[in-house]
């Protein structure tokens, strides 16, 4: 039971090291990376239950994918600086933001490696900027601003917008016949 | 025994059907993913919960959700981004029509012909294509969009490059215009206000610019189902194949079956295909039937695993190979100005360079397009650059945005402008669809590999793509963009081509020029894998549906002994009157 309760500790902690390096944010996690900022990020997006989903299914065939993730990141972070100190149980995000870099070109330059290298900051980057951590699956609604949208300050879905600027040069149809 | 079995209800199987049950044939079309009846009610704005493409409703996977997406193997730094339900693909697209480059066709004799991928052209001239391309604009119907503030700002740089505007259907030369697009021009109170109240249907119609056409447009509200503005397949042709009888004077409406996943096309002993078998994806019951002709429809990636897992011939290899994906590119700029980015449709302004490709300007929200600023092939921007060619040509940063940098260009989403690029890319063998040696075997089969060789495309199609960024680069500087970020990107799959490619030569394709297979009778592809190249970098599905039709014709008249009807009949449009009560009178 206590290492259940310690992997998944060690998971969430990896994975929020993983959202600071992406988006950076005010948190814990971005304060010890060495590159934080005063607008929130990905860690406060509210966005690990999904992520952590999103990683399980994107590999179906190997159970328990996001700890699978936090592994590789783990063993990578425990290579580029095995010194690396701190109240943070992952290695990975004890790592300073430059040494979370060096993991990403191993990370690259491993042909094993080379999808997950290319896939997951793009996953963090549209979770974090998306309306997951928001999104009420029940009801199909939100419950509130999504971070992400804050800070790129997204006006936020709409049915229609004030918008239509006309037709250039008053074009509304084009002739069917080429030269 | 059906006429005709066609096995995909996404953007080509759909045109097929409906213009064969037109005809009056009995036709059965089979779809593994959802139905997507009630868009209203299955389909909201979010762009997590349709868009994420293993939780999403847009993934390509079972109507339920709970299970997981279907695997393919994908051992490399990409993204092959489909979806399965009926209107398949058109169902997240950004509609726009354009018709194919004619430098593409075997007829074409332009001073720049050797620009194209002159090996894999169609077998046939442009012009025969373009009664059809005239048919399906009208039933879609394809119209000249309008603009928003993005496109002003477009259009803008376009004059600075010192382009012209194209002013016909038909491409030219190098030049911009607004898209040709999928998409009722806006009408009342669309595109004037965001008060949700005054945007429902008949005070609203047409496009109403919210901005969501990735998660699925069901706009205006409480529009029949025929009336809503993008014109996906499952809102347009669908409709109209379930209601034959009641517009068309010998029509009969098609037999429509979702969750219903194609597992082997059977064959006699001459080689003549003879039935479908299926998997219901609720009971995992098997269910066969036959048909008179079969049409393969399930896309670039299912046709040749469906092939293949049947155990059809290959004898030239081609089954899979010849895989195009249009070499995507970003450029992102920074604008000290608004750009309405994340506001009207998904992209309504193009520039189109013949023998080269063609830039489009594209908006969404924040969440996508922070997910495509992130995924490159160039590692980390401003630390390493993973060895990867490619200039800058100007642009602050190459590689994938994260961090500060990445915070930084999404400060503001209403003031970046994002171009992207589509490649004209030439069809090499090397990059293709096989059955996966390393994944297990799922509930339909083997599944399918993905391979697209990203570091050794061919010279022309690496000169293009550069040729493309150079141009985007220069425009967003030239409007006064702040900072500007090339992604370099590894394969992002939006469009796909040419798996089940028709051709010239039989030594190299798949189909012959009625897109029916070359070693199996009363078989034919009717997507996009049909294709012959990739129409010199264009938005493939008009051309798709444009070729649908005419293999609809050519089934027709070799099998059923009809006569073709393009050419002496006029096209009745999917927003006709006469198509609205027919849906009406359904309960569609």
């Amino acid at each position: 039971m206590g290492d259940e309760s310690q992997n998944v500790s060690i998971l969430r902690d990896t994975l929020n090291g993983l959202l600071a390096f992406i988006v950076p944010g005010p948190d814990a996690y971005s304060v010890a990376q060495g590159v934080c900022d005063a607008e929130p990020g990905g860690v406060d997006a509210n966005i690990m239950e999904v992520l952590i989903k999103t990683l399980d299914l994107s590999a179906p065939f190997l159970p328990h994918f996001s700890n699978v993730v936090a592994g590789i990141l783990n063993d990578l972070a425990q290579k580029v600086n095995p010194a690396a100190a701190g109240a943070l149980l992952s290695p990975f995000a004890r790592l300073s933001f430059s040494e979370k870099v060096a993991v990403w070109q191993i990370m690259d330059s491993t042909e094993s490696l080379k999808s997950l290298a290319g896939v997951l900051p793009a996953f963090v980057a549209y979770l974090s900027y998306s309306d997951a951590g928001v999104f009420d699956a029940t009801t199909g609604s939100l419950t509130g601003k999504a971070m992400g949208w804050a800070i790129s300050n997204y006006s936020g879905s709409a049915d229609g917008r004030d918008e239509f600027r006309g037709y250039f040069e008053g074009r509304q149809s084009r002739e069917k016949a080429g030269a | 025994m059906r006429d005709v079995i066609v096995v995909g209800a996404g953007g080509g199987g759909a045109v097929i059907a409906k213009e064969l049950a037109a005809q009056g044939l009995d036709v059965l079309l089979l779809e593994a993913g959802p139905r997507f009846a009630d868009p209203e009610r299955e389909w909201n704005h979010s762009d997590s919960d349709a868009n994420n493409p293993y939780l999403g409703y847009f993934r390509f996977g079972p109507a339920d959700r709970a299970k997981p997406q279907w695997v393919r193997d994908i051992s490399q730094n990409a993204l092959f981004i489909q979806l399965s339900g009926v209107g398949g693909t058109t169902n997240h697209y950004q509609a726009n029509s354009p018709r194919a480059m004619p430098g593409a066709f075997a007829d074409y004799a332009g001073a720049d012909k050797d620009a194209y991928d002159r090996d894999h052209l169609f077998p046939f001239a442009y012009r025969e294509l373009v009664p059809y391309y005239e048919w399906v604009e009208h039933t879609l119907p394809v119209q000249t969009a309008p603009m928003g503030t993005k496109e002003e700002v477009f259009f803008r740089g376009a004059k600075l490059l010192g382009l012209p505007l194209q002013t016909t259907k038909d491409i030219t030369g190098a030049a911009f215009r607004p898209q040709e697009n999928a998409i009722l021009q806006p009408q009342g109170t669309a595109g004037k206000t965001s008060d949700a109240s005054k945007l429902r249907f008949p005070e609203a119609q047409g496009c109403t610019f919210c901005g969501h056409c990735t998660q699925g447009c069901y706009a205006p509200v409480g529009a029949p189902i025929n009336l809503k503005a993008k014109r996906s397949t499952s809102v347009s042709y669908i409709p109209m194949a379930l209601t034959c009888d009641l517009w068309s004077s010998r029509g009969k409406p098609i037999t429509l079956v979702a969750d219903a996943f194609a597992t082997k096309i059977n064959t006699d002993e001459s080689s003549v295909a003879r039935s479908v078998t299926w998997r219901t994806g609720a009971s995992g019951e098997q269910v066969a039937e036959e048909a008179k002709v079969i049409v393969l429809a399930c896309g670039t990636v299912e046709n040749p695993r469906l092939w293949l897992n049947s155990g059809l011939p290959n004898p030239n290899g081609w089954i899979g190979q010849g895989l195009t994906d249009h070499y995507v590119e970003v450029i992102t700029g920074v604008m000290p100005f608004d750009t309405g980015s994340t506001r009207g449709p998904g992209s309504n302004g193009r520039i189109d360079f013949p023998g080269y490709g063609m830039l489009e300007i594209v908006g969404e929200s924040p969440g996508l397009r922070a997910g495509l600023c992130a995924f490159s092939d160039a590692g980390v921007a401003g630390f390493y650059d993973n060895g990867l060619p490619g200039g800058g040509y100007g642009a602050d940063t190459v590689g994938r945005l994260i961090g500060k940098d990445l915070k930084a260009a999404m400060a503001n989403a209403d003031r970046i402008l994002h171009v992207d690029i589509f490649t004209d890319d030439d069809v090499e063998a090397q990059n293709r669809v096989t059955l996966s040696p390393n994944l297990p075997p799922d509930e339909h089969g083997p599944v399918p590999r993905i391979e697209i060789h990203q570091r050794s495309r061919s010279a022309r199609t690496v000169r293009n793509r550069e040729f493309l960024a150079q141009q985007a680069v220069k425009m967003l500087r030239a409007l006064g963009a702040k900072t500007i970020h090339r992604i370099n990107k590894p394969p992002f799959v939006i469009h796909s081509h040419n798996t089940m490619r028709m051709g010239q030569s039989a030594d190299d394709s798949v189909l012959d020029e009625s897109a029916e297979t070359r070693w199996v009778k009363r078989l034919f592809v009717a997507d996009n894998s049909a294709l012959a190249n990739g129409l010199g970098g264009l938005n493939p599905t008009l051309t798709t549906q444009a070729l649908a039709t005419r293999s609809a014709e050519k089934i027709f008249q070799r099998y059923f002994g009809g006569d073709p009807w393009v050419r002496t009949e006029s096209p009745v449009s999917s927003i006709d009157d006469s198509v609205t009560r027919a849906v009406i009178q359904r309960g569609l």
